[in-house]
């Protein structure tokens, strides 16, 4: 039963396919015939034409030209189409709910036509009119990117940024450029979590260790405290951008390779499910799914535990965060494409972001008094450099306030914002410009790792503050700065999130931190 | 005259449409099929009587006999305590253990060889008649009884209406059902909506309606998959890590029933829909406690769509009806390209159809 189902999903797939290029000849010619362009018509949005002509991609305005040929669309009843490829994880159950809750938004019936789980179809139409079809092919991040770049795609998602050698690729492609800020932006925040089975007595595993289990250096669950069995590894396939990015965060530093024998899944479902099962099964998902698998706590060997949450990953405070990404190429594209684009930040959107599981980018505020934790690890770990005056300063200065979700943090090795933090400077700038801290004064506090003297952290604290301040209001023009007071504070090493004995310890310890009165 | 038309147009071309490419043509029919408008074949269709869609009680009045009712009956063995719960049996005065019902002036069986498309009369407030009272001789009446586990039990008494196809509408559920020789129908329905509103209508008039309070609505949740046609659709849930055929396996072969969600074991499974009917309309819902469920985590819901000889390389048309971002139950217009017909026997698995129940800790 379940092979003829395996067997009867591949050959849906090969019969049929949406991705069949709508390339047809087309001849544009100026009303007075004396420009003439012959090529494949890429797309037709309602106003411009973009042809693959002989000169490459040509994008002409529709006022301006008379279309000839098969392949010219119907001007008098124009339907946007468009399709959306890439990660499993945001195209299987997020995007389409974001695509209902679009149409619902504006008032358009939205019909939902599968293939399969993986090629379907919305056909968005309003008084009986269709308007748009939005084709899905739901496979993984790499694919995205592959079908972005191969033209079959106008919009990519994935659950990592994209790589040097795609961003070459898309520049030859005419793309633009995929790592330019407008061209990606950050839909929502996931985390990558390690579970277990719930029958699986291990509750605690250092995030070293799930490094040390996934190269095959760790066997057997009685070094980790369980009972005497060997471990059995589960992961996503290689062309997963969650897999990818927690290669990224956790593998790379050690730079071994993978154990062999790791039991790879084409979904996050489908490895949950086999690790819930397994009692020596550990296998990494994410955090909007997770099933009926048990997140694993991750310690430090300090004594900091990390765990996945909503807040700790709104603000990053959580290590392994995988931002849901979505890329777009720099072309025009149909004003409901557009629209939907715009809804993806609304209000409305991150309603059902939430409801779906992921993490929103609403601003949140924590008062003090729910940071308990975070005092009480700072009055742990001070001593040596970080004095009991220094404490007091910070506690005296934050007790007032309360602290933003909104946290900026850098890429590894670099003073560069990563992307949820860019997506944060944006955001931040919105909210000011729209007036929502107004009478209000806003803190930026950088924190440092506990890396090199405290003096000199506290320094690169505070420049790191000064710069994503400056960041933020290039982002908000037309900010009234009068309206909020904006000020600077840096506390260096003095209230650590994570140990400093790892990268991606010391990558979370250093952050410029918001906090509101 | 012209909406009739083009629901006849709908009736006779419908149920599955066959699939020409991606274009979708009968998008009008479809829309007026789970779009709230009944659809059955409308080209028999011929008022006989005038039909009359209007209330003929006040709803308060309406409530209260609809509780006294359940006091009578105690239908099947089953507790009454959710209606007594609603707090509508402070009426002081005794009610006639008469059907709770909101009575309607309905159709009679419309003759087969009738003209075609009569435009249909203005409504027409029948008061409230005695069936036998020989004024109303074809008033049907509808009557529902909040039952356990946000079931509602409903009975239709349609005198004119005899062995006829009919639809049952509850908000954007619909299904298809038969009265038997007398006119009679009797069955449990889930409840999709705190109070909800029922309507029994046949080829394409209403014929009776009421409503109903339903307390225990909010510790359920409800999954629906709705379907147009032979051919299997189900859903499938797997609760807490269940596998295909363990006993956590809930579908409509093995669908447990609403003791179980009472005793806060797990969920069931309801399957509405006659066969028999002309274009007939399926439904199945999956319910789930979870408000009082003991285990927590995750309800993994799958839809399989069996390939038959009758639907393969055709469009099944449908819809879910799944609780929503805010809470509230929302429908999904659905197409199901069913895949080519070597492959009949077969079953279309669809994962990320509807989305899984999270049971949260509490």
């Amino acid at each position: 039963m379940k092979n003829s189902r395996a067997a009867l999903v591949a050959a849906l797939f090969m019969i049929w396919s949406f991705s069949a290029a709508f390339a047809q000849d087309v001849t544009l010619t100026s009303h007075d015939g004396t420009v003439r362009v012959s090529g494949h018509l890429l797309g037709y949005d309602g106003a411009f034409y973009r042809i693959e002509s002989i000169y490459g991609e040509l994008t002409l305005d529709g006022s301006g030209v008379i279309c000839t040929g098969p392949g010219c669309p119907d001007l008098e009843n124009f339907v946007a189409e468009f399709s959306i490829s890439g990660a499993r994880t945001i195209g299987e159950t997020l995007m389409p709910a974001l695509v209902e809750g679009f149409a619902a938004e504006n008032g358009y019936d939205a019909r939902r036509i599968l293939r399969s789980d993986t090629d379907f179809r919305y056909v968005i139409s309003s008084d009986g009119n269709d308007l748009a079809r939005i084709d899905f092919r739901v496979t993984s991040s790499d694919e995205g990117f592959a079908d972005l770049l191969a033209n079959e795609a106008d919009i990519a998602l994935s659950m990592r940024e994209v790589r040097p050698e795609e961003v070459a690729r898309g520049r030859d492609a005419g793309l633009g450029k995929l790592d330019a800020p407008g061209r990606s932006r950050v839909l929502a925040l996931d985390g990558i979590v390690p579970v277990v089975s719930p029958s699986n007595p291990v509750r605690n595993i250092s995030l070293s260790n799930i490094a040390r289990i996934f190269t095959g250096e760790i066997q057997n669950w009685s070094e980790l405290g369980g009972v005497d069995a060997p471990i059995y590894r589960h992961l996503r396939a290689p062309n997963s951008g969650l897999l990818q990015a927690f290669e990224d965060i956790v593998m790379a530093p050690g730079g071994k390779p993978l154990a062999a024998g790791v039991i790879r899944h084409a979904s996050n479902a489908g490895l949950e499910d086999a690790v819930a099962a397994d009692p020596f099964a550990i296998g990494i998902t994410s955090y909007s799914s997770l099933g009926n698998a048990r997140p694993v706590s991750l310690v430090g060997s300090c004594g900091f535990v990390v765990e996945p949450g909503d807040l700790s990953i709104k603000s990053e405070d959580y290590a392994l965060i995988a931002p849901l990404l979505i890329y777009t190429p720099a072309r025009r594209m149909p004003k409901l494409a557009r629209d939907l684009m715009l809804y993806l930040r609304s209000p409305a959107a991150q309603v059902v972001i939430q409801r779906i599981g992921f993490v929103d980018q609403t601003i949140a505020s924590v008062p003090i008094a729910q940071q308990g934790d975070r005092f009480a690890n700072a009055i742990t770990v001070a001593g040596d450099e970080v004095t009991l005056e220094e404490l007091q300063k910070m506690t005296t200065l934050l007790r007032p306030l309360s602290r933003l979700t909104t946290t900026f943090r850098f890429r590894a090795g670099s003073s560069d914002l990563d992307a949820p933090s860019r997506a944060n400077a944006e955001q931040l700038a919105r909210s000011l410009e729209a007036g929502f801290f107004d009478g209000r004064e806003l803190v930026f506090v950088g924190f440092s790792d506990g890396a090199g003297a405290a003096d000199v952290n506290r320094r690169l604290a505070r420049k790191r503050a000064f710069s994503v301040r400056d960041a933020v209001l290039r982002s908000a023009p037309t900010v009234k700065r009068e309206r909020t007071t904006i000020r600077v504070e840096a506390f260096g090493e003095a209230l650590p999130m994570a140990c400093d004995d790892s990268s991606w310890g010391r990558q979370v310890n250093r952050r410029v931190e918001v906090w509101m009165k | 005259m012209s909406i009739y038309r083009r629901m006849g147009f709908a009736g006779a071309t419908f149920v599955i449409a066959a699939a020409s490419g991606f274009v979708i043509q009968n998008r009008d029919a479809l829309a007026a099929h789970f779009g709230g408008a009944d659809v059955q074949n409308a080209a028999t269709a011929r008022p006989a009587a005038q039909p009359a869609i209007a209330l003929m009680k006040p709803a308060t009045e309406q409530t209260d006999i609809v509780v006294s009712q359940a006091k009578d009956k105690q239908i099947a063995g089953r507790s009454a305590a959710p209606l007594a719960s609603a707090g509508q049996t402070a009426s002081p005065s005794p009610k006639p253990a008469k059907p709770a019902a909101i009575r309607l002036a309905a159709l009679q069986n419309p003759p087969s060889d009738g003209p075609v498309m009569a435009a249909p009369e203005p409504a027409t407030v029948v008061s409230g008649m005695p069936r036998h009272s020989g004024a109303a001789p074809c008033a049907a009446s509808l009557s529902a009884v909040a039952e356990a586990a946000a079931m509602v039990h409903l009975y239709l008494d349609a005198p004119c209406n005899r062995s006829a196809g009919v639809v049952v509408r509850e908000g954007d559920l619909a299904f298809t059902a038969t009265t038997d020789k007398d006119g009679l129908l009797d069955i449990v329905v889930p409840a999709m909506e705190p109070v909800s509103k029922f309507r029994v209508s046949v080829a394409n008039s209403v014929l009776a309606e009421t409503e109903v309070p339903v307390p225990d609505m909010a510790g359920f949740q409800r999954v629906a998959l709705l379907w147009q046609g032979k051919g299997g659709l189900q859903i499938h849930a797997r609760e807490f890590g269940a596998r295909y055929g363990d006993a956590g396996h809930v579908w409509s072969g093995a669908p447990r029933s609403p003791d179980f969600a009472l005793k806060a074991r797990g969920g069931f499974m309801t399957d509405l829909g006659d066969a028999a009917a002309l274009n007939p309309m399926f439904a199945e819902i999956y319910t789930f406690p979870t408000k009082t469920s003991r285990p927590r985590g995750t309800v993994r819901l799958s839809v399989e769509a069996e390939i038959t000889a009758e639907n393969c390389g055709r469009d099944v048309q449908g819809m879910s009806l799944q609780t929503g971002p805010r809470g509230k139950l929302t429908k999904t217009r659905l197409t199901l390209a069913m895949p080519a017909c070597d492959t009949v026997g077969d079953f279309l698995v669809l994962n990320s159809l509807l989305r899984d129940l999270k049971v949260a800790s509490n």
